[in-house]
């Protein structure tokens, strides 16, 4: 089957020929207008040694400027969408950072030259020492291990940047057609939505040096596939949305979209069964009080996110996000709550970087820290905050106690070259449950409660509560009985994480995409979540449409 | 280990774009100038192969920040970055965006563009011949400050300094954020390369959150504006740390209907939501989406004809009138949306007058279609909101019961059909009792609607600026009735 957005490929070629120009396989840069001799080349055509080299001015630079401590980020990053609109974008960037009288300096820009490499190394010392009269500060950064011409890359099956973009428009063409064919037909009443898939990549490639001789270098690929499966029931007033788990947001290549292709078959059917039989129970509206209460694995992973991964965010505990997006109710004193029970037993979680696949996935974090996963939450007990270098050394007197090792979680993270590096979220799971529940077996040994389904955390700016806000069910005896509208959960985080009946077991786990945003200007930068389904008791149910 | 490299071009038009990252120096720019973006244009030109059209947007970007917390500037930074959009486009189109300005990066995208301009089928890339050509003329907005860009930089190192004192002496922590930036936007249409915009622009804001060390108050205070010398971050620090320190001990009171006396910052947070339902452009689930009927431009296809629409009605107020003149000195916005594609003039407009819809934002389409014009109607995301006599305090002095809230956080959508909106008060709520302001309360959860806020006005103060930065917005404070508290927060 041609696809509507492709030229046959035989055809394309010779277009492209006719141009003047290489096919988009390999990007080579023809058409080379004369710079008068000089053929050096430019920009992201540099090689890594040249790369280092430029690296290695720069902390020069700012050594010699007068820092105590500097360190250096080269990216070279592409992004490419292809739906719903192509895109496709370069950024070269390069950013110092410089530790003068313990106050930091940064300066950035997107010059890969020796003699602007040399000034910014200057220019982020420039900007240590523009903090006018202040008392000389103490900065700990504690040890690292020594890493010397490192490299690491995201393990990739399919580049997406190698893949002619035909090929990956026509699987999709294929695949959307079948499922389009698989949707129940739209009649007046009922309309059935088949979204377009949507795939997007990003690369980058990163070098990294540091005044301690520390230096990697790291290529790093993340793809995006999404699709959504959408019904609208308008005499009801109703829809229901479905996305594939298997489908998101990943640090992986093209085989993200490939190699799940049957199981998103395999999802259609069951989600077009799912949604007629759910938009065929009628509809009621919400009873408020006090209810049992199922979050699927994606709504956990909305809480996951919001309650553990910013709240356990050391710096934001500490004040230092107050004026952005808040604090949390982890603080402000850290001490009076590591070792604290916040969950019940049966609830534990771990964050880091090393899972495969996962996006906060790397080899080091950006000063040259190797991430290892570490618990947040320990049976129950809150046991650690999220650090860097410098705020591990923040927690001293707490990890003195415990094992004696001081030591950077590895969570300083900079979105490319030309952003602030900054502490932020690291990958989360939450803990599978030991026995072998999945979401169908909470359900059916619901007497009498409510399932939410796809729900959002609607949290307070220290997450200390807020409104579980998603696709809700009434559930008696096993089975959904009606659509609830206009519900929410109001909660108490803490409340919340205390009455956590029972968890999905091992089979239940499912992955999500969350966005660590903190920062002036703000900044953005995704992890990815493994959580399970959870049953909570006694949750209080509320209308959310519902005035004072 | 050193290969000589050259980041640029060795052609003598390139030579003074070379000096942009040089040694510091007064005069060496941090944004690229009206003839850095010609020299640029040309270079892209010059590399340009075949006919079709063919645009470059350059937008470079410098910002000079200090970050604060717990009483100290954590870290002082100097950004800069460029972001150039190359469109090439023969029946379809598409752009390529990088940042670096040598010949060869640049020819290479523009090789990237043509090769690809027919990717994507009809959905995916635009209809090149509907491109408008951008040589249209565009007011002269204030936008540029000469003494904002020359600011020293020791000027806001001292200045976050100076902010931490107060808070510190009065044992409160200071956690806050000021930047002084500046910016160079060009567009260039080769189609009439002797047309091109630019427009520099600077921007500056200075924003703080004062709290107490045991987390038992919070106070905020922050002003943006193109000229530093339009706020006082001295004064901002004043009233962060007052509002501080009389929100400690808040208690807790029940959850109802409060008379409401907003700031102008929380005004600000409706106010804004409210223009920006008037800008959406979905309409997914047909039936009574208000503003989908108000908005007959954002309606896809004929299902809404513009009679259904709540043009020449009453909608809120009638003491309200919303509009935005972009030479006004103190609502200076850039003269043009920079879409990439579909770049418009923002024209002088009253989107609401005494209460009655004027007009709606259109694109060029539906400007074609219905209007008969070859232009569409952009909305700045700036404004005006009209105000009156009262002040605060005499707002407070005639309520009997009521609540006095500094700001909100951000919201969100609960029903986009009746526009209702849930949020928290944050950074000081204080209530009043019998004409004064008696305790600070703990902070609510609200489930509130612009719409009703702005049907619900007891009266209205003396507008002013508001921190909104890159969109200046004059709106004034309001005591509201009924306004919906409807849950306790622990959140301070």
């Amino acid at each position: 089957m041609t696809s509507q957005f492709t030229l046959p490929r035989r055809q394309f070629l010779e277009s492209c020929a006719m141009a003047g120009a290489a096919p988009l396989i390999r990007r080579i840069p023809l058409s080379r207008i004369p710079l008068h001799g000089d053929d050096a080349p430019v920009g992201c055509l540099l090689d890594v040694t040249t790369r280092q080299a430029l690296a290695l001015r720069a902390i020069d630079a700012a050594m010699a400027a007068g820092a105590r401590y500097a360190d250096v980020r080269l990216t070279y990053t592409r992004t490419r969408s292809l739906t719903p609109t192509f895109g496709e974008s370069e950024e070269l960037g390069i950013g110092v950072r410089a530790l003068v009288d313990g106050y930091w300096g940064f300066a950035s820009s997107p010059y890969w030259a020796p003699d602007a490499v040399s000034w910014l190394g200057q220019h982020a010392v420039t900007q240590a020492q523009a903090n006018g009269a202040r008392p000389v500060r103490v900065v700990e950064l504690g040890t690292i291990p020594k890493i010397v011409d490192g490299s690491w890359q995201t393990p990739v099956k399919i580049d997406p940047f190698e893949t002619p973009v035909e090929d990956i428009f026509d699987w999709m063409a294929e695949l959307n057609g079948w499922i389009g064919a698989k949707l129940p037909k739209s009649t007046e009443t009922v309309k059935w939505q088949n979204s377009i898939i949507l795939f997007s990549c990003w690369q980058q490639e990163q070098v990294f040096a540091s005044s301690e001789g520390n230096s990697y270098t790291q290529k790093c690929t993340q793809v995006e596939v999404e699709k959504e499966i959408k019904v609208q029931d308008l005499n009801k007033g109703v829809e229901i949305f479905r996305v594939p788990q298997v489908w998101g947001r990943a640090g992986m290549g093209v085989e993200l979209a490939y190699d799940n292709a049957d199981a998103v078959r395999a999802w259609v059917i069951q989600s077009v069964d799912e949604m007629q039989q759910l938009l065929s129970l009628p509809k009621k509206q919400v009873e408020p009080g006090r209810s049992d209460v199922i979050l699927d694995a994606r709504s956990m992973g909305s809480l996951v996110a919001n309650a553990f991964g910013d709240a356990t965010q050391l710096d934001r505990a500490l004040g230092y996000e107050a004026n952005a997006g808040g604090s949390s109710f982890l603080g402000p004193d850290p001490m009076k709550f590591l070792g604290t029970p916040l969950a019940m037993e049966r609830v534990s979680v771990i964050a880091g970087r090393s899972h495969p696949g996962d996006l906060a996935t790397v080899g080091w974090d950006a000063e040259g820290t190797p991430p290892r996963d570490f618990p947040l939450i320990e049976a129950g007990k809150f046991v650690d905050y999220q650090t860097t270098r410098e705020q591990a050394s923040w927690l001293a007197p707490y990890y003195g106690q415990r094992n004696g090792l001081v030591q950077s979680h590895a969570c300083l993270t900079a979105r490319s070259a030309l952003d602030l590096p900054m502490q932020h979220t690291p990958n989360i799971t939450l803990s599978p449950g030991q026995q072998n529940l999945q979401l169908p077996d909470l359900v059916a040994s619901m007497k009498k409660g409510i399932l939410m389904r796809n729900g959002k955390m609607h949290m307070d700016f220290q997450r200390t509560g807020g409104i579980a806000d998603g696709e809700m069910y009434e559930i008696k005896n096993g089975r959904p009985s009606a659509i609830l509208v206009s519900g929410g959960g109001l909660f108490k985080t803490t409340e919340l994480l205390k009455n956590i009946q029972s968890l999905g077991g091992v089979a239940s786990r499912e992955w999500c995409t969350a966005e660590s945003e903190k920062g002036e200007p703000s900044q953005s930068v995704p992890f990815t979540v493994w959580t399970v389904p959870a049953l909570v008791e006694q949750m209080a149910i509320i209308d959310v449409t519902k005035k004072a | 280990m050193s290969t000589e490299l050259r980041s640029l071009a060795g052609s003598d038009s390139a030579d003074h774009l070379r000096a942009w990252f040089g040694p510091e120096r007064d005069n060496v720019p941090r944004f690229l100038s009206r003839d850095d973006c010609v020299t640029l244009a040309h270079n892209v030109m010059r590399a340009v192969r075949g006919d079709g059209l063919s645009r470059v947007n350059i937008v470079s970007d410098w910002t000079g920040e200090v970050r604060w917390a717990r009483n100290r500037a954590y870290v002082t930074s100097d950004r800069r970055n460029h972001h150039i959009g190359i469109t090439r486009a023969y029946k379809r189109g598409i752009t390529v965006f990088l940042n670096q300005l040598d010949e060869i990066s640049l020819a290479d995208a523009v090789r990237r563009a043509e090769n690809t301009a027919g990717w994507g089928g009809a959905s995916s890339s635009f209809f090149a011949p509907s491109l408008p050509p951008v040589n249209f003329e565009y007011p002269e907005t204030h936008i540029w400050s000469e003494t904002t860009y020359a600011q020293p930089q020791n000027t806001r190192g001292a200045v976050a300094r100076s902010l931490t004192e107060a808070a510190e002496r009065n044992g409160m922590l200071s956690a806050g954020y000021l930047n002084v930036a500046a910016r160079g936007t060009a567009i260039v249409d080769f189609r009439d390369i002797s047309k091109f915009l630019y427009a520099p622009q600077t921007l500056a804001q200075c924003s703080m959150t004062v709290r107490d060390p045991n987390g038992l108050g919070s106070g905020w205070a922050g002003a943006s504006s193109y000229d530093w010398s339009q706020f006082s971050p001295e004064k901002l620090a004043a009233v962060a740390l007052e509002k501080c320190l009389k929100s400690r001990n808040p208690v807790a009171v029940e959850p109802g209907r409060y008379t409401v006396i907003l700031e102008p910052q929380a005004v600000y947070s409706f106010v804004n939501t409210f223009m920006s339902h008037m800008n959406r452009v979905d309409a997914e689930l047909p039936g009574a989406v208000f503003w989908s009927r108000m908005n007959a431009a954002n309606i896809q296809g004929d299902r809404y004809p513009v009679s259904l629409s709540k043009l020449d009605e009453r909608i809120i107020d009638d003491r309200v009138t919303i509009d935005h003149d972009p030479t006004d000195p103190a609502l200076g916005v850039l003269p043009f949306s920079d879409e990439v594609l579909y770049v418009e003039p923002f024209r002088k407009t009253t989107w609401v007058e005494r209460g009655v819809f004027q007009t709606f934002p259109y694109d060029r389409k539906y400007a074609l279609q219905q209007v008969h014009e070859n232009r569409g109607y952009p909305y700045s995301g700036s404004f005006r909101m009209s105000g009156g006599p009262t002040t605060v305090d005499e707002m407070i002095a005639t309520t009997k019961r009521g609540l006095l809230v500094t700001r909100f956080s951000e919201m969100y959508e609960v029903d986009g059909l009746s526009m209702l909106y849930s949020g928290l008060t944050r950074d000081g709520i204080w209530l009043i009792e019998n004409g004064k302001v008696s305790k600070s309360v703990k902070n609510f959860r609200f489930t509130e609607s612009p719409l009703f806020v702005l049907n619900q006005i007891e009266q209205l103060g003396v507008p002013m600026p508001v921190f909104s930065p890159g969109f200046p917005a004059i709106v004034p404070p309001l005591k509201v009735k009924d306004f919906s508290m409807t849950s306790l927060s622990d959140a301070v």
